[in-house]
């Protein structure tokens, strides 16, 4: 065998295992990205972990510090549509209404999405409402 | 209003200057009529000088608080401080492309008046490439985000920054991941004029890979100072949390840290031209690619850019700028053929070097497509669907420990055929190292596998490494006599690229037990503590001593009173150290209703941080709640960014040009080949 050959053939061994880490890290942990209308519309399973994009109700925060226990609604743009969020954790700064944030979870059959994961957005670059 | 109508008018000119810069370069590269050449390099001066007053009257629009204009409306008001009424000029959209703008035209300046072999040639065409680009900036600037948009009605006060920007990362994060980021532009512009002129040699090679390393350093910088202003901030997921924009600055780091390997084989065997030139363009073509994503609105982000036509803007030029490259690779394929040497054994430096390339492109493709995938997702079935951390992880880690073996066994791999019986002798120490440092982690305790892995293949290239410094002055001391420690000194300064180079890779094993050991062995616990009472984590003991509130200039501060003590082993009983700290967290209220920020308080140790969050209190029971996190080495992480910028620094310093005394071949050169 050629040194060309060797070497194309130990890289394509390197470049299968890649491409294998990529697909099965894709089929393990990819989520549902969606909106809270999407949320809310759609039937998946109780089962499925979703990712939604809102924006926080600033009168739906109850926050009890003591039991680190966060419970809060998240509406779309138009505030038409809401999705009551729980979560256990902290609150994060800047929780404000209005505010974009990003849930990560399970919606139960209480229609209540248990985060497992909230982040809120860096402002960087933030557009002040005018 | 003056200041501000003279910099929408310098940004008007532009429109004129730029597209003159680039028709007098052609012109120039065309003929070398000298007086064509004279006019375009005025070209390039007047064309920093316009985009120079832009910026100052901006600033100055920023720093006197002028609301007649939307743009520092937004981003300031009155009671802003000055250093960040400054930083404003980068914190908005249609700022940060002038700021972009800015040191575009500051490179292009550098590199018109630079010298170098075959400068003359050269030259021309690269300031012509560069100035198309500065074209679409000057365009998207003038129609699209202009910063001088003038209000109808000027308000009383302006919106302000963000209360978690106000921080001295504000001044130093974004302007080095700009300065890295636009820096590519130039090996690019080297890539594709060497393609042009037919002249993929040793000139191309030299200047793009200061180019590239400058600019890397910039990157590099921005992505460290970023990740450490990131993990002090509440909400941020951390120093690292996978996030579009996050990968928008991994990718080209990744594409120019393989061809920054790549070109090394390049300058020693002639080797690999085509490959280069596709590293670097791919490297730029990956920034502009990063910021039409993220400022698209394509892809949701924790950093919320705006979601405006600017996607659309650079969504088109990527697609330009990608069939522009393509095609003068295709067209000047036949200047590749000219190669000479050929691979001759898989197991040699040769082939390492390749073997790092298919893996930081492996891990390169893998970021894109975890990045990209909401929209492939999308267009396929219709549904978003996403990849997070979890993903990434069980992808980049892997290749990342790969790298990092290879970083070890690289040093030692001799050119062209490496030699088994020398290969298992030198890989022999620093094996057992790795072996020995794995037993007594897994005796002390320590047994998380993936953390036990990586300290095994760090102490590995460890090892590896402070051997090759060690052989290295060995031979040198052997030569001319001289004692260890100057041998060591002359050595490295008279091959500093290579040594170096092996400084940034002690540093990436500093950071990698760093991420290791906060990966396996962080602990937190969430406590309510009343006055007086105690709580442990690890080895230290924390004593809340109340809250206390404190007045600040627009502010209230309720701060959290706390002392850290060490508890000292003795044979059978733990006894209390003395106070060795203090942490103070506190959330701040603004006077003027803005939401309160948390900011958590830290007692940094060489060896471990305690990082404390007030999250509440409770006036009824007088209770406090506190969140506590021990991150052991965590500290590693930054001292090795630390020494990879300063291994990168110093591998760039210029040679000085002084004749050295004539010396024996073996002395003056024992073990020439560069690293980086």
């Amino acid at each position: 065998m050629s040194v060309r050959v060797r070497l194309w053939s130990a890289f394509a061994i390197v470049i299968v295992v890649i491409v294998s880490l990529i697909t099965v890290g894709v089929v393990k942990s990819a989520t549902y990205d969606l909106t809270v209308t999407q949320a809310l519309a759609d039937h998946l399973s109780a089962d499925v972990p979703i990712t939604v994009r809102g924006q926080v109700v600033g009168n739906s925060v109850a926050w009890e510090p003591s039991h680190e226990y966060l419970q809060f609604s998240i509406a779309n743009t138009q505030g038409s549509s809401t999705l009551r969020v729980r979560y256990h954790g902290l609150r994060p700064d800047d929780f404000t209404n209005g505010w974009p944030v990003v849930v990560t979870g399970k919606i139960g059959s209480d229609g209540v999405l248990t985060a497992t994961q909230l982040l809120i957005k860096c402002p960087s670059k933030y557009e002040a409402k005018s | 209003m003056l200041i501000g109508e003279i910099g929408r008018s310098a940004m008007l000119m532009l429109i004129l200057v730029v597209p003159y810069v680039w028709i007098s370069s052609i012109w120039s590269a065309m003929t070398r009529n000298p007086r064509v050449t004279l006019s375009s390099k005025m070209a390039v001066v007047a064309q920093f000088l316009l985009v120079g007053l832009a910026s100052a009257c901006l600033i100055d629009l920023l720093i006197t608080n002028n609301f007649h204009y939307a743009y520092v409306v937004s981003y300031t008001s009155r009671s802003l401080e000055l250093i960040y009424r400054i930083a404003a000029f980068w914190g908005g959209d249609a700022g940060s492309l002038l700021f972009w703008l800015l040191i575009m035209s500051l490179y292009t300046l550098v590199v018109r008046f630079t010298r170098h072999e075959d400068s003359e040639r050269m030259l021309p065409v690269v300031t012509a490439i560069m100035s198309f680009v500065t074209m679409f900036f000057v365009l998207v600037l003038n129609l699209a985000a202009n910063p001088f948009t003038v209000l109808s009605a000027a308000p009383a006060d302006g919106n302000g920054l963000n209360a978690l920007l106000q921080n001295p990362g504000m001044t130093v994060h974004p302007v080095n991941l700009y300065l890295g980021y636009v820096g590519f532009l130039v090996p690019f512009a080297y890539g594709m004029t060497a393609l042009i002129l037919k002249r993929a040699d040793a000139t191309w090679l030299k200047v793009t890979r200061k180019w590239t390393l400058i600019s890397w350093l910039f990157l590099s910088c921005g992505i460290i100072y970023g990740a450490h202003w990131s993990y002090e901030e509440l909400g941020w997921g951390g120093y690292w949390s996978w996030d579009p924009i996050e990968n928008a600055a991994l990718m080209p780091w990744l594409a120019a840290t393989a061809f920054l390997h790549s070109a090394i084989i390049q300058e020693r065997k002639g080797m690999l031209k085509a490959w280069n030139v596709i590293l670097v363009s791919l490297t730029f073509l990956l920034t502009l690619f990063g910021t039409a994503l993220t400022r698209g609105g394509l892809l949701w982000s924790i950093h919320a850019f705006a979601n405006g036509p600017m996607g659309f803007w650079f969504m088109s030029f990527v697609g330009l700028m990608t069939t522009l490259t393509i095609f003068v690779i295709v067209w000047r394929w036949g200047v590749f053929k000219m190669m000479t040497a050929k691979f001759e054994a898989v197991v040699s430096k040769e082939g390492s070097f390749l073997l790092n390339n298919v893996l930081f492109l492996g891990a390169l493709f893998a970021v894109f497509w975890g990045t990209v995938f909401p929209l492939v997702s999308e267009a396929v079935t219709g549904t978003q669907m996403l990849v997070s951390g979890p993903f990434y992880n069980s992808v980049v880690l892997p290749i990342g420990v790969a790298l990092i073996f290879l970083m070890g066994v690289g040093p030692v791999l001799a050119w062209r055929r490496a030699n088994m019986k020398s290969l298992r002798f030198a890989l022999m120490i620093p094996a057992a190292v790795a072996f020995g440092v794995g037993i007594a982690v897994w005796v002390a305790g320590y047994q998380n596998l993936l953390s036990l892995a990586s300290y095994m293949a760090t102490s590995f290239v460890a090892a590896s490494i402070l051997l090759e410094f060690y052989r290295g002055a060995l031979a040198r001391t052997k030569i001319t006599g001289e004692n260890m420690l100057f041998s060591l000194v002359r050595m490295i300064s008279k091959n500093r690229r290579r040594y170096c180079g092996y400084v940034v890779h002690l540093a990436v094993v500093v950071m990698v037990i760093g991420f290791a050991t906060t990966g396996g062995y962080s602990q937190q616990v969430t406590v309510n503590l009343t006055t007086g009472q105690q709580v442990q984590i690890g080895n230290y003991v924390l004593t809340f001593h109340g809250l206390e509130t404190k007045d600040e200039p627009g502010k209230v501060l309720l701060q959290g009173d706390m002392l850290v003590q060490a508890l000292n082993h003795s044979k059978n009983q733990s006894t209390l150290g003395p106070v060795i700290g203090v942490l103070k967290p506190n959330v701040t209220f603004f006077i003027d209703g803005n939401q309160p920020t948390t900011n958590m308080g830290l007692y940094s140790m060489p060896f471990a941080d305690l990082y404390v969050v007030l999250d509440g209190s409770d006036y009824k029971t007088g209770q406090s709640l506190f969140e506590i996190h021990l991150n052991p080495l965590v500290n590693f992480i930054w001292f090795g960014g630390y020494l990879y910028i300063l291994g990168t620094f110093l591998s760039l310093w210029p040679e000085r040009r002084r004749k050295a005394k004539p010396e024996s071949p073996a002395v003056r050169n024992p073990l020439p080949e560069p690293i980086a």
